[in-house]
């Protein structure tokens, strides 16, 4: 009896041991140590998961001498990035510089990011002026430059990616297809594609012409030519008014283009199971079974896809850039509103915009590892490491601070690639409301609502598995009655108030 | 403990020769309140208006707001409905093939057969939800899927699974019980093996057939358990399993109207704006609205049989 | 119980056979597609989909993952020591928080009772746990925190538990010990335990096979890829393929979609369920043990 006892009285103790191992350990990393040199924490998205200790010893190695600032980086998986980091700035964890990829707007309405000018005056100004002052705009609300965007081409625009072996074969007009100005010229565009499509599901019934590239969308039917979606589409400006916010799912340019799309599919172009589909065009093109697909892509993506599918395409930009505030803030670095170091965490972005050794590690790695660089001034693989072998691969050149002074990568590329990116930023058209960014915090209700009512129909109307002459009424009555007015008004005011500003 | 003693001394003296149990029940209780009651606080958080800047506890409060995405939408009701009734059939037809199963598992007299049909029937169990709908899509994919395969054989047309909403109750409904069966069947063929043996030895003794045994000793005696699941469900009514309405529909907004439970429209709802405030909100209103059922559960069947009652 | 069978135990017995074979055709075809899947070419998935019995076979699913074996290893490890870990650990505190409850007599019955239930209505949620977690017990990237946070214990495993021991153990037994002298931890380590193999068996199973496959401790928790589990390392892959696939920022910004084919997240998901395959019919026997004491006790 007294033996249980004692077992018993063991057993609760180890379990209340086991409870509080976990105390103690892993606190006061953060802080200023001894030296001098000030530790910040970096927070990323990454598109899969690699192991950054490699990284970040090697990033300190070049910023600890140079702006005495050790950076610890938290490399968050991007499916949960914008949940961890809310986590983490609720917990009081500490948390300085946060990238972020499509969450700046939902950062902005819950105040998560620090206004940052003063720092960027004092320890950022390189970083400032590499951004320019067009760039910057995008993320500055009332004054307050929230985030600093990537530097990147971001002149994207509706491209057309088709399988060069077909053009060949059945000599499809291709040149004929030119970069529209107007929507009256896109649909132009988008009628001799349907002949190619035609000629092709003649030749080939196989193959699926027209696959989604991504999210379930053949992405001609979501993007509007020259309007400017101000964030979510709910409520864009149209290019025959940028004055008035507008439904853009009632306008009879989007019945056109969701038009197309339902008369592609009742034809048999496209991928049957484009709506619900988890691949990617990528995927269908190397196996031989789509055509061609829409991006929204920038000079440089066709050998992209080449190289991803060893496939031959030709790549033909059907329509003009037009930037807009959303495609300039879409992807960029905020500090944390939580941030005890925001002098440091300045220090550090002003370095992943000017220092091509920072920029080069986080893109590729650690040379000699991870890449090497090659006699054409590009970056590949070194020996016997590959892409399945290779220990960092993000590739997420596009995201960390300033592609334009990173290696570009891939052996043979044209290595004028990022001179061409950076003029195409400077000579696109803007959108007038470019620098316009709303917060949507007061009728967030109505975006809930909504955002459900377009899960349930726009996939089926941008793949053009929904008859547009019936479902794009349901659609607005659905979309008006959960609130979509309201939401409407809301821009609208908010954006009047921006323009007299300016 | 001397205060007691003084007014309760049979309580104090019961107290006394039973401070062993309480001693049993710590290291459950502490874990309780650390993992469940401590974050309990954190409720509040559904009635504030999160501002990061202020710190969640600095946030101001807003009242009900944050509730309301829930109700003042045409989606409430298609949501609630679908949640409740697609609950009810599961409780039901979960119970009914569980204790089924379970009785067969349990009758199995080669071990090698128990081994194996236990196997391979919790398989899908572990399987995650993303991999099931992969599975799922295998089967129900209009291009390429092998019962589109299949019917084509037979020279039916084709049939296009994710659109159509009329088919979802049914097919959810049977994934539903293909992933779950091999788990509650268990529970039930655990109970039964717990059964004293000597109850089906004398009954068959008194010539009871196969069927009288499961229909006098077993059913009844796995009552306790068939109730004390149920409860537990009922207070998870306004729940739904998210992979299973999520994942296994692919998203497919044609079929919202069959696959739309709240779970999948507060996460449709929040995927751009990520609002935890929301997101609690909509799980302390899951949680009260069980809470209220199971309360009302509970007391009905106080009423009807004492015994088996939770509380 | 008798060997010789009657006409209608015969009967009932063909029956209980055809049932479970359907329902082990259903659970087995799926898994076999998995299978099958898994070791397919992607130009065959793609082209044809899936198959019971695939015509181009193709293992680069498993040499992929064979290249990262130090990876897979290590997260298998990983796996391994929190699922034996937590298991015995909910083992321990979960009946000896649910035998008193079980105790007709036990003063504290319906309160605690009630407060257990209670914590399966009501969570305050990610935010409020990751904060204990994190900022009390510093538990981020450490192994605990895929072991403490929610798996541990939870108030289903404990009700089940003392629902087994209010129905199956007789109040004489416990009586007759405590006549015979034996106090209560006594009773409860020599004699309830041991009679309750079946419940605890069962319970041992469903706490397994949560740690096993959990994935959102992981997630949330740890961002060390030296800690990942088995199941994180599936699911973040999968997460990750299915919100870049639905991200446009990306490709708008000139980032390639590559991401690993659809066989190598099926043989990970083999890779992942293999291992339960093959020890859970050793498990098994603990079920058949409970029957044999189940007699004696009667």
């Amino acid at each position: 009896m007294k033996k249980s006892r004692v077992l018993a009285a063991l057993l609760t103790a180890s379990m209340s041991v086991t409870l509080l191992a976990g105390c103690g350990g892993n606190s006061g990393e953060s802080g200023e140590s001894s030296d001098g040199v000030e530790s910040i924490v970096f927070a990323t998205p990454l598109v899969k998961t690699v192991d950054m200790e490699r990284i970040e010893k090697a990033l300190n190695e070049i910023l600890e001498p140079k702006i005495n600032v050790h950076v610890d980086i938290e490399g968050i998986s991007m499916a949960n990035y914008n949940n961890q980091i809310g986590l983490m700035q609720s917990g009081g964890e500490q948390l300085d510089v946060m990238g972020y990829i499509g969450t700046y707007s939902s950062w902005l309405s819950k105040n998560q990011m620090l206004a940052m000018n003063e720092y960027l005056d004092e320890y950022g100004a390189d970083a400032k002026e590499v951004i320019g002052e067009e760039f910057l705009k995008s993320t500055t609300k009332d004054g307050s430059v929230y985030a600093l965007p990537s530097l990147n081409g971001k002149a994207a625009s509706m491209t057309i990616v088709i399988r060069q072996d077909l053009i060949d074969e059945l000599s499809l007009p291709v040149d004929q297809l030119k970069q529209a100005s107007s929507f009256e010229e896109y649909c132009e565009n988008l009628d001799l594609i349907t002949e190619m499509y035609a000629q092709i599901h003649e030749a080939h019934p196989e193959l699926a012409c027209i696959v989604p590239y991504s999210s379930n969308t053949l992405m001609f039917t979501d993007t509007m030519p020259f309007a400017d979606r101000m964030n979510d589409d709910y409520g864009v400006l149209m290019p025959d008014d940028y004055e008035t916010v507008a439904n853009v799912y009632e306008t009879e340019e989007f019945e056109t283009l969701v038009g197309y799309a339902y008369d592609w599919n009742q034809n048999g172009y496209v991928l049957e199971d484009a709506t619900t589909t988890q691949e990617t065009g990528n995927t269908y093109l190397m196996n031989g079974r789509a055509a061609s697909f829409f991006i929204k892509g920038e000079e440089g993506q066709e050998e992209q896809i080449e190289t991803a599918t060893g496939v031959d395409v030709s790549a033909i930009k059907i329509l003009d850039p037009f930037i807009t505030t959303t495609d300039v803030n879409s992807m960029g670095f905020a500090i944390s509103a939580t941030s005890e170091h925001p002098e440091a965490a300045m220090k550090f972005l002003n370095e992943m915009y000017t220092n091509p050794d920072v920029v080069n590690l986080l893109d590729w790695g650690i040379e000699g590892e991870d890449y090497q660089v090659m006699g054409d001034g590009t970056v590949d693989f070194p020996e016997g490491v590959d892409a399945q072998t290779t220990q960092y691969g993000l590739n997420m050149d596009y995201f960390f601070g300033n592609q334009f002074i990173a290696y570009i990568w891939g052996e043979g590329r044209d290595t004028t690639l990022m001179q061409r990116l950076e003029e195409n930023n400077k000579t696109a058209q803007f959108s007038p409301a470019m620098g316009f960014s709303y917060d949507n915090s007061s009728v967030s209700n109505e975006i809930a609502a909504v955002s459900n009512v377009g899960a349930e129909y726009l996939p089926g109307l941008r793949c053009g598995t929904l008859n547009p002459d019936t479902e794009i009424d349901k659609f607005n009555e659905a979309l008006y009655s959960a609130g979509l007015q309201n939401i409407i008004d809301e821009k609208q005011s908010q954006y009047d108030e921006w323009r007299a500003e300016q | 403990m001397s205060k007691v003693k003084t007014a309760a001394p049979r309580k104090a003296g019961k107290f006394r020769r039973q401070w062993p149990l309480w001693v049993m029940i710590i290291p459950g209780m502490l874990y309780l309140l650390i993992n469940n009651y401590g974050p309990m606080i954190g409720l509040f958080i559904a009635f504030k208006k999160i501002d990061y800047s202020k710190g969640i506890w600095g946030s101001d409060w807003v009242g009900l707001d944050n509730f309301e995405y829930l109700f003042k939408t045409d989606a409430a009701f298609t949501m609630t409905r679908n949640t409740i009734l697609y609950n009810l059939v599961f409780i039901v037809l979960g119970t009914i093939l569980g204790v089924a199963v379970g009785i067969m598992l349990s009758e199995l007299r080669k071990k090698i057969e128990v081994k194996f049909f236990q196997t391979v029937i919790l398989l899908p169990y572990l399987l995650s939800w993303v991999i099931c709908a992969y599975i799922g899509y295998a089967f129900l994919s209009k291009e390429t899927g092998l019962i589109n395969n299949f019917l084509e054989m037979l020279g039916m047309s084709a049939v296009d699974w994710y659109n159509d909403p009329g088919k979802w109750p049914f097919i959810l409904t049977f994934v539903h019980l293909w992933k779950g069966i091999g788990y509650s069947s268990i529970i039930y063929m655990a109970s039964i093996i717990g059964i004293d043996t000597s109850l089906y030895e004398s009954a068959m003794v008194d010539g009871a057939r196969k069927w009288q045994q499961i229909r006098y000793i077993t059913l009844p005696l796995l009552k306790p358990t068939v109730i004390m699941l149920t409860i537990m469900s009922i207070g998870r009514m306004f729940y739904s399993d998210f992979g299973l309405f999520y994942q296994m529909p692919m998203n497919s907004g044609a079929v919202f109207s069959t696959t739309q439970t709240i779970d999948t429209y507060v996460y449709r709802a929040l995927m751009q704006q990520s609002d935890i405030a929301m997101s609690s909100a909509a799980g302390f209103y899951q949680s009260i609205v069980g809470f209220i059922l199971v309360l009302t559960a509970n007391a009905v069947v106080r009423k009807l049989s004492p015994e088996n009652a939770m509380f | 119980m008798s060997n010789v069978l009657g006409r209608g135990e015969k009967i009932f017995q063909v029956i209980i056979h055809i049932i479970l074979l359907l329902l082990a055709v259903c659970a087995i075809a799926p898994i076999w597609i998995l299978v099958t899947g898994s070791i397919t070419s992607e130009q065959e998935l793609i082209l044809d989909g899936y198959s019971f019995f695939p015509k181009s076979l193709s293992l680069d699913a498993y040499i992929y993952l064979f290249r990262k074996a130090s990876d897979i290893l290590r997260a298998y490890g990983i796996t391994l020591f929190i699922t034996i870990v937590g298991t015995a650990g909910s083992l321990i505190i979960t009946p000896m928080l649910a035998y008193p409850l079980s105790r007709k007599d036990f003063s504290g019955k319906t309160v605690i009772a009630f407060l257990v239930f209670f914590t399966m209505l009501f969570n305050g949620g990610i935010v409020p746990s990751y904060i204990m977690w994190t900022q009390i017990f510093h538990l981020k990237n450490t192994i605990w925190s895929l072991i403490l946070p929610s798996l541990l214990m939870n108030g289903f495993n404990v009700i089940l538990m003392k629902n087994y021991f209010a129905q199956n153990i007789p109040v004489e037994i416990i009586e007759a010990c405590k006549i015979d002298g034996a106090g209560e931890f006594r009773i409860f380590f020599k004699m309830i335990l041991p009679l309750s193999l079946p419940i605890m068996a069962t319970v041992g199973l469903f706490v397994g096979i949560a740690y096993w496959n959990d994935w959102t401790n992981g997630l949330y928790y740890v961002t060390d890829t030296e800690l990942f589990s088995l199941q994180n390392l599936l699911n973040r892959i999968l997460q990750d393929v299915q919100f870049l696939s639905s991200s446009s920022e990306i490709s708008a910004a000139g980032g390639s979609m590559e991401m690993p084919s659809v066989g190598i997240r099926m043989a990970i998901s083999v890779v992942g369920i293999l291992p339960i395959m093959v020890l859970y019919p050793f498990f098994q026997k603990y079920f058949v043990k409970g029957i044999a004491i189940g007699a004696v006790k009667g």
